[in-house]
This record gives C-alpha cells, structure tokens and sequence, in this order.
C-alpha cells in the first residue's frame, strides 16, 4: 500500500514541486548534515566578512593634482607636503612661422605650495604676465567619501590675491598701492564618479580694483566645469571651460570665454600637465579676465604644468 | 534540522577571532625605503580542524609618505577595484599543533592568496603562540608584485622593490557567537 501511496504521489501535480524544489532542499540538508568540512570552509569567509565593519573611506585622487589645466581643483597638498610648479604657456599657434608657432613667447609661473594640515593649503608664486605676485589659500570643506554615511562630493573653497608689479603706465596721476590687487573666491564642488572619470564645476568671482577702460567691470562672475578621464594608471585626459559673465568686448580688445583640453602624466612624484588652451595667463584674475585667444581663429596656444612633491614632513 | 544546529554550535567553540591584526609592509630599494602599516588584518582561525582566513583591507594601510599612499591605492594596487587581500588556508603540521599548551609553536600554512585580483598558492612559515588562552601569531612573507600583477612603470623601477617583504602580527581571541 505504502508503495503505491508513494507512486501515486509522484504521478500528481506535485510532481514538479517536489523534483524542483523539496528534492533540492533535502539533498542540501544531507550535504549539510554529511560533509561538514565541506559547509565549514564556506562559513569561515562568510562568518569572518559578517564581522568585519566596512569602514567609510575619503575618496582620494579626485585629480592628479591641485590643478585642472589652469584652474584649481578640489586637490589639496596634505600636511607637510611642498608642492614646486613650474607653469609655461607658449604664444599663440596662429602667430606662424616667424614665431615659430608661439614657441618663441613665453608667458610662466613659477609657485611654491604648501600642505598646513591634510584639509588647508598655501602657496605663493610669480608670473611673468603683469610681473604679478600670487598668493592664495585653499580650504578642503567636504571630502567624498564610501561607507555607510557616504558623501557624494568633495567641497574646497579657494581664495587668493594677485598683486601686479608692473611699474604705472601713467606715473603721473596718482595711483594706489591697492590698484593693483585683484582678488579671487573660488569654490570647487567635483565628485569622483568612478576610478576614471571625475567632474568638477568651479563658480568663481573676480574682482579687480582697476580695470585697463572705464567699460570694463571690476567684478567678474565666471562658472566653471572641467573633469578628467584616466586612460591609465598614469595617463588621463583633461578639459576645461568657463563661461564668464560680463565679459567686455567694447574697448578694441577681445575678451574670450577661456577653453582648454590638457593631458595628465604622472611618474612617481611628479605630474606633468600637457595643454592647449587659449588663455596665456595663469593665474585665475588673468585667464578669467583677459583670455585672448579666438579658438576660431587659431587662437590657441600650447603649454604645460609641472609639479613636483617633496615631502618634508612624514607623518606620524 | 536539530543535528545542523548542533553541528554549528560545537564548532563556535573552536573558533578564534582577531580584527586588530597589524600588516607592516616595506619596499627597500637604494634610493627610496617605503613602508606602511595597517591594523585592520582581520583573521578566524578554526583550531579544530586547522583552517584560517585572513583579510586584510588595502585602504587600511597608512604610509608616511602621503603621495606613496596615494599611489599605492591608485596605481599599483587598485584599492576600489580591488578593495581587500585575502588568504585562505590550513596548517600542514596541524596534527602536531597543541592549542592547548602554553608556549611558542612553528606553525605551516598552505593555502591561497589573493591580492590585486590575482590568486596564488602559497606555502609560509609562522610562529604562534599561546598565552593564558590568547592565540599569538606571527609571520614574515615576501610577495613578489609579479606574481600578483601589479606593474612596476620603468620611470620608478629603481623605486619599488620587485620582493616587499610583509611581516603580520595578530592576537585571536575566542570567537563567540
């Protein structure tokens, strides 16, 4: 009777639930049951990644350096780090053979940057564009970060001061020490999407206390978006625009909204930035306010960065 | 279902945990020595029948020279692609191991070693130790970076040693749970 009870279940319906459901579950449990060590090795990962808390980590390497192409980015030397830059843009390709495409202008930075704490920079640098002194502090406010309170993006706050040394081109009106200040506030907002690519957008303000013609605005509101994409470890490609608002074109010279598509390389501690951009000036008062170059035109020039960390303090 | 239960309890018993463990690693080469330090190597080790894992965070390893770990979790050793090793294994000697006994014991392991994404089996020596119940256990390895796929560029070839040599360190306590 017994037998055939079961033959009779097995001919029902239920068939199917029980070969592809029960009969699995009870195999599971004899393996279970017969081969320990088999079950055992499988709990001991599994046990040991239950205990162990993931902790939530700072995104690191948003940017190869504290620098897009001519912007800031929300990279920050960390404590004890000094950071020597070395920064050439040439003349301007259309300027032709006699110039030997804008390689025999020059127009450089040269800057010394400093690491206070993990979270405030510093740096102080000369250009050769108006013989301008440079100086600018910048603040990291918000660290992305992984985990369980996670931060989307990182948040740097830039501010810095350029004094221009060139001797008055008037000296016979009465000129200010303070004319030749311009100011800059800066904030940086970038998220790192992933491994490879980053995007940053960059508003800033400039405000200068004398302007080449009465036309010309002192304050100058220009936003920024810029990112980088890593072809490899060492190798990414960058880009950069602004749009600036306020620009004057009246006054004979054309002011451009400053575009740029650079080229990251790094070795060990140094990063070399290959770029061609249409700005020749540096420093943000210069590439903000008085980019010349009509990409149209042929307007654009090639430059690069180089930045070289040594590090002065170990830490710990 | 009861003989399941039963089974998973005993073995609790036997179980050690550590989650504070210390990894030192040092890369010496002429021009530049770069080490680091982590103590989160997070360990279980079974001393019924001999099996360990070990896991080991890469992010947890903290330099002192910050661009060195910068490079290490970016370029060499791809911390968000590959965010942990890991090694599991058994003791070969295991039935001449005595957990039970105060004092200083070599130990064998054998097993699978993961770092970068790439496995390979190894074979090490290491010393343990029992102390009032406490499990002491030490080790030193050496990992090649070839066998593990992480590439050295040419540009820093003098700077990073092809062989780092890895010392652990760790304290298990008895796994309850």
């Amino acid at each position: 009777m017994k037998i055939k009870k079961t033959y009779y279940f097995f001919r029902s319906a239920n068939r199917i639930l029980f070969v592809r459901l029960i009969f699995p579950i009870v195999i599971l449990f004899f393996l279970l049951i017969t081969t320990p060590a088999f079950s055992q090795e499988e709990d001991l990962e599994s046990l040991l990644e239950k205990e162990i808390e993931i902790k939530p980590e700072l995104t690191i390497a948003t940017f190869k350096s504290t620098r897009l192409i001519n912007s800031h980015t929300i990279e920050r030397m960390q404590k004890g780090d000094l950071d020597f830059r070395i920064s050439h843009r040439f003349g301007e390709v259309n300027t032709g053979v006699y110039e030997l495409f804008g390689l025999d202008y020059s127009s450089s930075y040269l800057a010394a940057e400093y690491g206070i704490t993990d979270w405030l920079m510093t740096g102080i640098g000369r250009g050769t564009m108006q013989k301008t002194f440079h100086g600018f502090y910048k603040l990291s406010i918000i660290r992305q970060s992984s985990g369980k309170k996670s931060v989307p993006v990182s948040v740097s706050w830039m501010q810095g001061v350029s004094l221009n040394s060139l001797k008055w081109t008037n000296p016979e009106r009465s000129n200010y020490f303070y004319s030749r200040l311009s100011y800059i506030h800066q904030l940086l907002i970038a998220r790192k999407f992933n491994q490879k690519f980053s995007l940053q957008i960059m508003p800033v303000l400039v405000h200068r206390n004398l302007v080449h013609n009465k036309s010309d605005k002192n304050d100058l509101y220009a936003l920024g978006t810029g990112g980088r994409y890593k072809l490899t470890n060492r190798l990414a490609v960058t880009a950069e625009f602004f749009y600036v608002h306020g620009l004057n074109n009246t006054s004979g010279i054309n002011y451009y909204h400053p575009i740029s598509i650079g080229m990251d390389i790094e070795t060990g501690s140094h990063v070399f930035q290959l770029m061609i951009t249409n700005s020749s000036g540096i420093l943000e008062n210069h590439f903000i306010g008085e980019t010349t170059g009509d990409i149209f035109d042929g307007g654009f020039r090639i430059g690069f960065n180089i930045s070289r960390v040594f590090t002065l303090k170990k830490t710990k | 279902m009861g003989i399941v239960l039963f089974h998973t309890t005993t073995y609790a018993q036997d179980k050690y945990i550590c989650k504070t463990g210390h990894v030192y690693f040092i890369s010496k080469t002429d021009i530049i020595d770069i080490d680091a330090d982590n103590y989160n190597l997070a360990s279980i080790l079974n001393t019924k029948n001999g099996e360990v894992i070990f896991m080991i965070p890469m992010r947890g390893f903290k330099f002192k020279l910050p661009l060195a770990e910068e490079h290490f979790n970016e370029n060499y050793i791809e911390s968000e692609k590959y965010p942990q090793a890991k090694f599991k294994g058994k003791f070969i000697n295991f039935d001449k191991i005595d957990f039970s006994k105060d004092g200083q014991q070599y130990v064998e392991v054998e097993g699978e070693m993961s770092i970068h994404g790439q496995t390979k089996k190894i074979k090490e020596a290491g010393i343990i130790e029992i102390r009032k119940g406490e499990i002491h256990a030490k080790s030193i390895l050496k990992i090649a970076l070839q066998d593990y796929g992480i590439k050295i560029p040419n540009l820093v070839i003098n700077k990073v040693a092809d062989i780092i040599d890895v010392k652990i360190d760790l304290k298990y306590e008895p796994f309850t749970k």
